[in-house]
């Protein structure tokens, strides 16, 4: 079954920080020169074939593909692509043929629109960013990408101006909300190079102004009357931070509210491109008292709890190959494999059960199926 | 459009309760926000005893018999009263309302950076999925659980862990029909920050201080973390929340001592503890504290100061018996447990390390490494908590002959025990979650939220000349008696 409102209402919905992001994406990178990519495509280091079509270098994604690309000491790139499906790409920087974990924080990544585009990527803000690291990109979802164009930007040759354009990215880096922001916001720093963290240059300056200001006014009042000197600094101390949280949040917050369960689930791809558009195509497929199992790639704890989690109160459980008894979120429902009614595919890597075959298809890794 | 009328009716039985215990302040602007607090705690309350001691699932008759109880008995009450002296109204004799803080150069930037942070949090609250960052929410699918009448062993762990008023409060649309979407969870939360700057505004300025108010908004909005939770469905800012609103109450009932405060400070804190499986640990140094400060600011009433809040009390018992009743004794208090667990090991450890390497190691085993710098810069350098801590260090030191002097002196105590209760549980009692970030941060939202509020009303104080005490009739002031001081005395009128 094809869901043909799915891609309008993904740019229906989208935001006023992704105009702005996506204008900002769209103006040319400044000192940025153009990548052949005829010559460049054979030196890219790929975990899956790589073909050369006449509009660039195209690549299917089924799951996931890392790349890394041979631009050494590259600080910025800009990539002109054509997409189809659903596809979210993360960028970092390689060592060698050595890479971070792609959703360590902070966790850069973007959703690639289904169409043409252009996408800017920062990498002096990835974790352990270095001049003489290579860009890695790494492709999960469904769907195919064409590279029809790419300009990088090299960081600066003088290691003083590196070191300030390096500081001068992180000190307003903006913040980028990923699996661990429930637990902390990645802490602002001030010169990163010094490893001196805004807060701390701002307690300081507060300290500082507090007492200073203190001491001033029992020098030229001759009274001792702390409060209004300490409220001051405080407030000019908090207000600077402010500012600074201000520019660096306002890239991720998204303000237009949907009220529309479903449409809000479509068009929630932050942490995979599939699993909200999924989670929407089967919440409206499968009845509310259809016994649900999911079946997702394990160890991917994510998806099949956020799918069963979108799909309460129908219970839902984890479909696990073998087990007699298959449990659900908490363990709060049990079910055991000829109890399921409706099964949700989703990378899972696996066939499916025996008797069940595709119902609603979102694409060939996430589908709703069920016995006919 | 059913959450906002199940929001209606949360808030209307709020104020209605509010008014039947006589502890409404008389002006709607207050008693509105307050009520949405307290309706939570008492559905929340009612619901979850009833399921765990009744064995009635919650469905739309009940939740409607639990809402419309508080605003019966208001009723039936008011009718009682009638003729007695105005009913509900402990309002604020002799404190003139005010509403725009002086002075406005410098209050009017602090009051646009918390509208623009509210609206900020409620727009990107209503727009982020509710999962957000992890697959599922204990706390968004307690309700879910809830509205769906599942009530087996692990769906009543689930509920236990997650607390009466996050696993119940969100469910009230879906109990009285509508459809599940977990979405309620945000904008309930959403709706509690709302109520929230709500509440600490109109409150300070029906007192004449909106200052302390405004004050406590900015401190509030300045705290990015506290701000990025109000916008997701972990419970850590409930929590917050709540223990800001109570601390709002207690700072007023240090200042004014107006038993009213102390009782609605109590309800707060009550709503406090049916937050997650820390919100009891975290309410108990501060209720214990307020009724040891009411005991001790109306010792001349003797037991009887006591009358009005003993009910509050005894009524809360009722919840740790459904919990007990739905998770048995072990499961109702996991964190003595885990306390007792603690030092067993601990002592096991010592007790170990002694005998093996004499009375050099008998000093105790030594601190996990790290732990402790990783909460002292938790406090001051990660920035998710702003500059609360370096402000309120500084403040602490330096003001202290204010704290005294303008009735900060409980509160600020009762502050100083959540707080040293949050370090003992990041230093001692969970370190591994502090050693890998996983909590250090969160669990200091609640004190820092009621950190804010109170330095907010220090702050205030200090920058007021004098005493904030009133000078009883006949006597002087210390500032005009400092003023006069070695100057020759007048003689004759």
């Amino acid at each position: 079954m094809e869901i043909p409102t799915l891609r309008r209402d993904a740019r229906r919905s989208r935001r006023a920080a992704t105009w702005a992001a996506m204008l900002l994406a769209a103006a040319p990178l400044p000192g940025a020169r153009e990548v052949p990519l005829r010559e460049f495509a054979a030196q890219i280091g790929s975990t899956s074939p790589l073909r050369l079509t006449s509009e660039g270098i195209g690549v299917d994604v089924d799951g996931w593909i890392g790349l890394i690309l041979p631009l050494a000491g590259a600080e910025a790139l800009q990539i002109d692509y054509r997409s189809a499906g659903f596809v979210m790409l993360t960028w970092s920087s390689a060592s060698g043929s050595t890479v971070p974990i792609p959703h360590s924080p902070p966790w850069h990544r973007q959703i690639l629109a289904p169409g043409p585009g252009r996408v800017t990527l920062e990498l002096a803000t990835t974790p352990l960013w270095g001049a003489d690291r290579s860009p890695f990109l790494f492709l999960e979802g469904t769907g195919t990408v064409v590279v029809t164009g790419l300009r990088a930007r090299a960081a600066a040759q003088d290691p003083a101006e590196r070191t300030r354009s390096s500081d001068e990215a992180l000190r307003w880096a903006p913040i980028r909300v990923g699996h661990t922001t429930i637990n902390w916001i990645d802490s602002p720093v001030w010169i990163a190079s010094r490893k001196l963290l805004l807060q701390d240059a701002l307690g300081v300056a507060f300290a500082t102004l507090a007492v200073g200001g203190m001491l001033a006014w029992w020098a030229t009042k001759r009274r001792w009357r702390p409060g209004p000197a300490i409220a001051l600094a405080a407030i000019a101390a908090v207000a600077a931070g402010n500012g600074v949280f201000a520019v660096r949040a306002a890239p991720a917050l998204t303000l237009v509210p949907s009220l529309d369960p479903d449409a809000r689930l479509r068009k929630w791809t932050a942490f995979d491109p599939e699993l909200g558009p999924l989670a929407a195509l089967a919440r409206g497929v499968i009845g509310p008292t259809e016994r649900v199992g999911v079946l997702a790639k394990e160890p991917n704890w994510f998806g099949w709890e956020t799918l069963c989690f979108h799909l309460s109160p129908r219970p839902c459980v984890q479909v696990v190959s073998g087990s007699p008894e298959y449990s659900g979120l908490h363990g709060v429902d049990r079910l055991r494999p000829d109890q399921i009614d409706a099964l949700v595919f989703f990378h899972a890597g696996a066939p499916l059960p025996p008797g069940f075959a595709p119902f609603a298809i979102l694409d060939k890794n996430a589908f709703v199926a069920r016995r006919p | 459009m059913t959450f906002l009328l199940a929001a209606a009716l949360m808030c209307a039985s709020g104020v209605g309760l509010l008014r039947a215990l006589r502890l409404g302040t008389g002006r709607l602007v207050v008693d509105v926000p307050l009520g949405w607090f307290v309706g939570m705690a008492w559905f929340a309350a009612a619901t979850f005893s009833i399921q765990a001691l009744l064995g009635v699932p919650a469905n739309a008759p009940l939740a409607i018999a639990v809402l419309a109880f508080p605003l019966g008995a208001w009723g039936l009450l008011r009718g009682r009263r009638a003729g007695r002296a105005a009913s509900g109204g402990s309002g604020a004799p002799g404190l003139e309302r005010r509403w725009m803080p002086r002075p406005a150069w410098l209050f009017a930037p602090m009051a646009a950076w918390s509208i623009v942070v509210l609206a900020a949090v409620v727009l990107h609250g209503l727009s982020t999925p509710t999962h957000t960052d992890d697959g599922y929410r204990v706390r968004a699918y307690a309700p879910v659980l809830v509205a769906a009448g599942t009530w087996n062993g692990p769906a009543r762990d689930l509920i236990a862990m997650a607390g009466p008023i996050p696993a119940v409060a969100p469910a009230l649309a879906w109990v009285l029909g509508a459809s599940v979407d977990p979405f309620h969870v945000n904008a309930t939360i959403v709706l509690t920050f709302l109520a929230l700057l709500a509440l600490l505004v109109a409150l300070a300025s029906e007192r004449g201080a909106p200052e302390t108010g405004w004050g406590a908004a900015f401190a509030l909005t300045s705290l990015p973390f506290l701000a990025y939770h109000a916008t997701s469905t972990y419970s850590d800012a409930w929590l917050a929340m709540y223990l800001g609103a109570a601390f709002a109450f207690l700072v007023a009932f240090g200042q004014r001592r107006d038993t009213a405060d102390a009782a609605r400070a109590l309800l707060l804190l009550l709503g406090a503890a049916m937050v997650k499986r820390e919100g009891e640990l975290v309410a108990f140094p501060a209720v214990v504290l307020l009724l040891a400060q009411v005991a001790w600011v109306r010792r001349a009433e003797g037991v009887r100061s006591l009358a009005r809040l003993a009910p509050l009390c005894a009524a809360y018992g009722v919840v740790v018996a459904a919990r007990v009743a739905a998770v048995g004794l072990p499961g109702a208090f996991p964190f003595l447990r885990a306390a007792a667990e603690r030092t067993v090991a601990a002592g096991g450890a010592a007790a170990t390390a002694a005998a093996a390497a004499g009375p050099v190691a008998a000093r105790g085993p030594a601190p996990e490494p790290g732990v402790g710098t990783i909460f002292v810069e938790a406090l001051f350098s990660d920035g998710n908590l702003g500059l609360l801590y370096w402000v309120l260090a500084v403040s602490v030191v330096l003001l202290f002959p204010r704290i005294l002097k303008d009735g900060l002196a409980w509160s600020g105590a009762a502050l100083g025990l959540i707080f040293a209760e949050t370090a003992a549980s990041a230093l001692w009692l969970y370190p591994e979650f502090t050693l890998d970030h996983g909590t250090v941060h969160r669990s200091l939202l609640p004190v820092s939220a009621a950190a804010a509020v109170w330095l907010s009303a220090l702050m205030v104080a200090s920058c007021r000349p004098g005493s904030a005490k009133p000078i009883p009739p006949g006597r002087r002031g210390d500032a005009a008696r400092s003023g006069s001081k070695g100057r020759p005395r007048r003689r004759g009128g």
